[in-house]
């Protein structure tokens, strides 16, 4: 038997309680955007609250840490949007549960291991896009950033950036999933979907699960600016966004040794997935040809 | 001068301080613009390969002093300028609001006397904390011999303070930095490392007690412009850990900027191999619970380029191995060649649970290519047979890389290819 959740982690957690409590095990957990199956199978609809309900039946089992860190793994590997991680995930917190602990600790678990590493690939490219994330001015309070993950990283990164830059109205847009988060300078933010004119179903929100977050905000200025998918990069610069640019990307030139040039370095810490969004593109960049400097360095030094 | 100009000189003439990280600090965003993660931010690589996550500058390349090994020192002739105060804190916002650093890193050329530098930078940091309300992470590097007073206020506005030591013996530093003096490095340094653990005890204490330096005190040395054998710089770094509680010692391989009879040719290729060694070494002190008489001594006196410190010292201690991955202790799966931290804290904790196999470990994603060769689980020998320590050590061996560090054997195609004038 199969069963079927709506498309969002809360979903996912409310089909395993729902599995848990009628102590069913199916063959597959499928989301309701999987493609129709010949097989019969029965829809779970989302609960209310569904993720303070586990946490606490986690935390009244495990110590607190254990439990944040069960449902963090959960929620980042279901991030990944891999085939078949539902189904993985749901197999996890059963262990977690009937282990009553942690069970990143037992990752010869094939299972454990894989949804480990999944929420460690989110976490990791997460992190990487926290300092790879370029902002332009293009108004004279609104900073915009673009970026094209391989996983759901909105509600990864949104958290930190609207920390760090509180005082800012700022958007972050994930071209490939049509989405964005904005974020207002009275500390309001919120998701959205691009191409609507206004705020999505909420049904289709995945919303950071901490509280203090996910207020709706109506104001006009901001939904704006994320209603357009398709904008002329140019004229989006504010007029002294371009010297910043131009002086960022003066500095790093000057900034690389030329004995040490090490493209093959620099590419596998920075791979080139990331470059197209960068101000400091290195395929754009004026300085020396980097293949001779390259071929320089490797005679001279070897390495 | 502009502003691009400014920044091209001063940026370049910052790039051989290699210190780089933003970590150790954590600072929310609340009353102002700017946060600090505690595991620190990389925000792009840059040609060669480093990270770059601060904006990494001189306030001023001006410089009294005349060191052998600086870009910057008095007697080269190059174009000199300084940041205002004024204009630095607005760059360093700009860039900081954009996402393209994570904070400042500010050092200098010493202009008219340690103190009055120390004063201007100080000028610095009170405009980013208090009028543009900075909480990003700042690095600042005082200049060896300013007063105490000085330092304690750039202890409460900096995340980190420190002081490069740069050579590792009196002897060096006499001969290559005569301004400069241990006593004017080791002074200053010696206080921060006090304030630091004094300041320990008074946030334990006082609920608001600000905070001195909170990401520590770090430091540099310099590979290659001097003599010493590498035993003698992980010496001077296990000290540098141990009598100053350092959070980091950086080592930079000199790059040969001047033509100066007490420095290598300025033709010499830099030596990257064994920087990458020493910090490989330098994280074996750290974290591995190695000493420096392990890894150095005075039989052999410098690490081996061919292979890394700790299958190093697996191949010369190896009547320890094979170890049995369930029932060895955490020191000594520390000591295996081909597993870190993170792999033994797995291995510890797995191993309450289920006895581990190699299937197992390929589960685990412990890779067993280097390992193989020093473990065994549940009694089966992982690797297979080798006749001597010696094969063993070509089978570990970074043979391509120790290959090209090497000069080639001289043949007459190689003569002219390399273009080296022998």
């Amino acid at each position: 038997m199969l069963i079927r959740f709506d498309h969002s982690f809360e979903g996912l957690l409310s089909a395993a309680a729902y599995c848990y409590r009628h102590r069913l095990n199916p063959d597959d957990l499928l989301s309701c955007l999987d493609p129709p199956s010949l097989f019969t199978s029965f829809h779970v609809s989302e609960e209310e609250g569904i993720t303070g309900l586990f946490r606490k039946h986690l935390k009244s089992l495990m110590p607190v840490s254990d439990a944040e860190a069960v449902l963090d793994d959960c929620r980042h590997a279901w991030y990944a949007e891999c085939s078949g991680m539902p189904y993985k995930i749901m197999e996890y917190i059963r262990k977690a549960i009937q282990i009553r602990s942690d069970p990143a600790d037992r990752l010869y678990d094939p299972c454990i291991a894989a949804v480990n590493e999944a929420a460690q690939k989110v976490r990791r490219q997460g992190h990487h896009y926290l300092g790879l994330l370029r902002f332009k001015q293009i108004d004279k309070a609104v900073f915009l950033a673009d970026f094209e993950p391989d996983y759901i990283l909105l509600p990864v990164v949104m958290p930190h950036f609207c920390d760090r830059m509180s005082d800012q109205a700022f958007v972050i847009r994930d071209l490939r999933r049509g989405q964005a988060g904005v974020h207002l300078p009275d500390g309001r933010w919120d998701l959205f979907d691009l191409s609507e004119n206004r705020p999505s179903d909420p049904a289709r929100w995945h919303l950071a699960d901490r509280s203090g977050y996910g207020h709706m905000y109506k104001t006009k200025e901001a939904t704006d600016v994320v209603t357009t998918n398709q904008v002329n990069e140019t004229d989006l610069l504010y007029p002294q966004d371009l010297s910043y640019a131009d002086l960022w990307c003066r500095y790093l030139d000057k900034l690389a040794i030329p004995e040490r040039v090490n493209t093959k370095l620099q590419q596998q810490n920075m791979p080139r997935k990331y470059w197209r969004h960068l101000t400091e593109n290195p395929d754009n960049s004026c300085s020396q040809d980097s293949q001779a400097a390259d071929k320089k360095r490797a005679s001279l030094t070897g390495y | 001068m502009d502003m691009m100009n400014k920044l091209s000189i001063l940026g370049e003439s910052a790039r051989y301080d290699v210190s780089c990280s933003s970590s150790g600090s954590q600072r929310t965003g609340k009353g102002g613009i700017g946060s600090t993660s505690a595991s620190g931010i990389c925000h792009t690589w840059t040609a060669d390969g480093r990270c770059v996550s601060l904006l990494k500058v001189l306030l001023t390349n001006e410089c009294i002093y005349d060191c052998a090994y600086c870009a910057n020192r008095r007697s080269n002739d190059i174009s000199r300028t300084r940041f205002l105060p004024a204009e630095l804190a607005e760059l360093t916002i700009a860039f900081y609001r954009r996402n393209y650093i994570e904070g400042l890193f500010l050092s200098s050329g010493v202009w008219n006397s340690p103190d009055d530098t120390v004063e201007q930078m100080l000028e610095t940091l009170r405009l980013l904390r208090h009028q543009h309300r900075f909480n990003g992470y700042i690095h600042v590097k005082a200049i060896p011999g300013c007063s105490e007073l000085l330092l304690e206020q750039l202890g409460l506005l900096a995340d980190r303070v420190s002081i490069n030591v740069e050579q590792c013996t009196k002897a060096s530093l006499e001969t290559l930095a005569p301004q400069k003096s241990f006593q004017k490095i080791f002074t200053p340094m010696r206080y921060l490392s006090s304030r630091l653990a004094e300041n320990k005890d008074e946030l334990a204490r006082y609920r608001h007690a600000p905070s001195f330096s909170p990401a520590g005190q770090s430091t540099q040395l310099i590979i290659g412009a001097s003599p010493e054998p590498d035993h003698l710089i992980l010496r001077a770094a296990e000290k540098l850990y141990q009598d100053y509680q350092l959070k980091r010692v950086y080592y930079s391989a000199y790059m040969p900027v001047n033509q100066d009879q007490r420095l290598p040719a300025i033709s010499a290729p830099p030596p990257l191999l064994r920087e990458h060694r020493l910090y490989q070494a330098d994280w074996l002190l750290r974290f591995y619970r190695f000493t420096s008489r392990e890894l150095l001594d005075d039989r052999q006196m410098n690490l081996d380029l061919e292979v890394d410190p700790k299958a190093s010292w697996a191949l010369r201690h190896l009547d320890q191995f094979p170890v049995e991955i369930n029932k060895a202790d955490y020191n000594m799966l520390l000591r295996v060649p081909g597993i870190g931290i993170r792999s033994v804290q797995k291995i510890i904790a797995a191993r309450r649970y289920h006895s581990i196999s190699f299937d197992d470990l390929k589960t685990m994603r412990i890779p067993m290519k280097r390992t193989a060769w020093f473990i065994t689980c549940k009694g089966k020998y992982g690797g297979s047979y080798f006749p001597s320590p010696e094969s063993l050590r070509m089978l570990l061996a970074d043979k391509a890389g120790f290959q090209r560090q090497m000069p080639t054997q001289i043949s007459l195609d190689t003569l002219g290819q390399s273009g080296m004038d022998l």
